[in-house]
């Protein structure tokens, strides 16, 4: 394989399958849709297997800085009375993840209103879209965020936006909203990030937080100082598994592909990215020009390899390329997987798995090419003895 | 292999044209009377199975009923005397699933012509998801405060707001199980009618399609039962002028949640002082 690794045709070869990639992406049509392996796995990414598979996280304690508190089905008047009683604990901040469309009763609305806006403390959860779509409270809250992540609809919530721009003003997302008002110097550290989107480092699931019932806590049940000193959100949390009101799947679900039911309640998602803006806990991307590199340099001693088996084993070539792509998936996957269980370094091996995919095919394409400068212009090649 | 090319190319060509073929946009599939079409015209009386094309006109008599089936098997039923244009029925028919080859060659395109983007680069355009639980979506308001009503007898009327016709469904439970009763959709619900058809007893109930945290609670009472309960607010009720009694007994009931009690008593005040406004206005609520 070595004897190859410096050959010049191994080198154009290997460039040969970055130029075919490059052609590729930049054919202005999408095939992805002939291809059931994409169609299948739509909306899959290999980290979530370091969740599913590899217990990513599993092993992390309980957030006791976090309390949530289960507005189930309290209607308006409930809410604010919660509202209320986990105001007169002091808690950091109050985040209420409600989304509230229209108007209803006059009493619980009016309650509501004055408590969004006058109280500081509170910050309110929209929609991000349009004004009619913001939710009947938007106007009047003090502080505010939406409630949105980055995702295909109804897809796996992997990622959201901090911070987006619309019109004049910057408005944050809704648990950025909430350490704004909760840990001003985690917030600033994260804004310096200045990421576009931020990818959720998922660190803990339902159990791992501790949930109180609103209504508890209204008529005294509950111990109302546990609130004290806490980001306290306010949300719907599901008491059985089939219960999806604001349920999303997310890459700790135990399928992590095909149909299976959303795991996680939206104020846990919330709950995550509080966590990890707190704890400085961010999920690394690999910058895109080192993994073009890593991508050229593995798929160089493929390109050796194959040319080795080409010419020297050519009876075998076939059988030995493909065993050696699937050995090499199933390694490079593992790395990156690796990477983004122990590092939280997510290292996007796309481009390097596709480079050795295409190795082959490109190899039979450039040997035809070679053989015929060869024949044309004397260009001089290893594989000219072949056919010689 | 340039002959397999061309045979390809010939069955394509093939079935893209099929595509455009003109099919009929309706058959007819019953005619109870003499309903006609005009050709060449003259009236040909319609029977089952004829093909009519959008551009055709179908006369119903009266007492005629015709069924049309679209091409797509939608039923299209004329039963209202005149002349009938067809290519304004069009609308009823989903021409999507028209063809299995055209909707097949649609899809084929979209997915060509749509770029593979990436939510990394442009986070707005897949922002459709938001993670807070919804209260208050297409809320119907009713004009009274009736998340608790307790009755037993007497003209009762929920009006809401916006005006919409709604069935209204009641449960035994609070928050999941089938109704139990599904009343006429409405833009009301007649509480007195409703409870000739259910028991005395606990029921929970809502305007259909509402997202509503709760379900109202109604609880109908037997007669004496309730007699006695009315007879205890009464009973506290302070005696001042006889249309202000009246009215702050049906103030105190309406509080108590006996919603058609009180109803006649602010019944009684707005007959003893037509002109008092708040009387009026307080009465209006119980009218749909």
């Amino acid at each position: 394989m070595f004897k190859y690794l410096f050959k010049r045709d191994t080198l154009f070869a290997t460039i040969a399958v970055f130029l075919v990639m490059g052609m590729f992406s930049f054919i202005p049509i999408n095939t992805h849709f002939l291809d059931p392996i994409h169609l299948a796995l739509a909306d899959f990414d290999y980290n979530d297997l370091a969740y599913a598979k590899m217990h990513k996280n599993e092993s992390t304690p309980a957030d006791t800085n976090i309390v949530v508190v289960n507005i189930g089905y309290g209607n308006r008047q409930d809410l604010a009375a919660m509202i209320n009683k986990v105001n007169n604990q002091n808690p950091k901040v109050i985040g209420v993840d409600v989304f509230f469309k229209a108007q209803k009763d006059a009493v619980g609305d009016s309650l509501l209103l004055d408590l969004f806006s006058t109280n500081k403390k509170i910050v309110t959860a929209f929609n991000f879209g349009s004004d009619s779509t913001k939710g009947y409270f938007y106007k009047q809250s003090l502080s505010k965020g939406y409630a949105n992540f980055v995702g295909e609809e109804e897809g796996v919530i992997r990622q959201f936006s901090p911070i987006l721009k619309e019109g004049d003003q910057f408005i944050a997302a809704f648990a950025v909203a909430v350490m704004r008002k909760a840990d001003a110097k985690s917030y600033n550290n994260f804004i310096k990030r200045k990421q576009l989107t931020e990818i959720i480092n998922y660190t803990r699931k339902a159990d791992k937080y501790l949930v109180i019932d609103g209504m508890d806590l209204i008529n005294g049940k509950a111990d109302s100082s546990i609130l004290t000193n806490k980001i306290v959100l306010l949300g719907y949390v599901s008491n059985t598994v089939n219960d999806i009101e604001d349920k999303h799947f997310t890459p700790m679900n135990v399928k992590y592909t095909g149909k299976s039911l959303p795991d996680m309640n939206g104020i846990f998602i919330h709950a995550n990215i509080i966590s990890m803006i707190k704890d400085h806990n961010y999920i690394q991307k690999m910058p895109i020009w080192l993994m073009w590199i890593i991508g050229f340099v593995l798929c160089w001693l493929h390109m050796a390899l194959f040319i080795k088996d080409y010419l020297e084993n050519h009876i075998w070539f076939h059988l030995l390329a493909k065993i050696a792509q699937i050995i090499s998936a199933v390694f490079f996957v593992y790395l990156g997987l690796l990477c983004f269980h122990q590092f939280d370094l997510k290292v996007n091996m796309t481009a390097t798995l596709a480079a050795i995919i295409l190795a082959v095919d490109v190899l039979y394409f450039y040997e035809a090419f070679a053989i015929w400068m060869h024949k044309k212009n004397g260009f001089k090649t290893i594989f000219t003895h072949k056919h010689d | 292999m340039i002959k397999l090319i061309k045979l390809l190319s010939i069955l394509l060509l093939g079935f893209g044209l099929k595509t455009f073929a003109a099919d009929p946009a309706f058959i007819v599939f019953y005619n109870s009377g003499k309903a006609t079409k005009t050709v060449a015209g003259k009236a040909v009386v319609l029977k089952k199975g004829d093909h009519l094309q959008s551009t055709d006109q179908v006369v119903i008599p009266e007492k005629t009923q015709l069924v049309l089936v679209c091409a797509n098997f939608a039923v299209v039923q004329l039963k209202t005397k005149g002349t009938k244009e067809l290519k304004t029925l069009l609308a009823q028919c989903n021409q999507k699933a028209v063809s299995a080859s055209s909707a097949y060659f649609k899809y084929v395109w979209n997915s060509f012509s749509h770029a593979h983007k990436a939510p990394e680069k442009d986070p707005r355009a897949y922002m459709k998801t938001y993670g807070a639980a919804s209260r208050g979506k297409g809320s119907l308001i009713t004009k009274l405060y009736v998340d608790t009503i307790h009755y037993y007898t007497g003209a009762l009327t929920i009006a809401w707001t916006p005006i919409k016709t709604v069935p209204s469904e009641f449960y035994k439970g609070a928050v999941d199980g089938d109704a139990v009763l599904v009343g006429k959709a409405s833009k009301y619900a007649k509480i007195d009618s409703i409870s000739t058809k259910l028991k005395p007893g606990v029921y929970y109930w809502d305007m259909q399609g509402q997202q509503s945290a709760r379900r109202k609670y109604l609880k109908l009472w037997t007669k004496d039962a309730y007699q006695a309960a009315v007879t205890k607010i009464l009973n506290g009720i302070v005696a001042t002028t006889p249309a202000e009694k009246a009215y702050l007994t049906g103030f105190i009931l309406e509080e108590q949640h006996f919603l058609a009690e009180a109803a006649k008593y602010y019944h009684q005040a707005v007959n003893m002082a037509p002109a008092n406004q708040i009387y009026v206005a307080t009465l209006t609520r119980f009218k749909p």
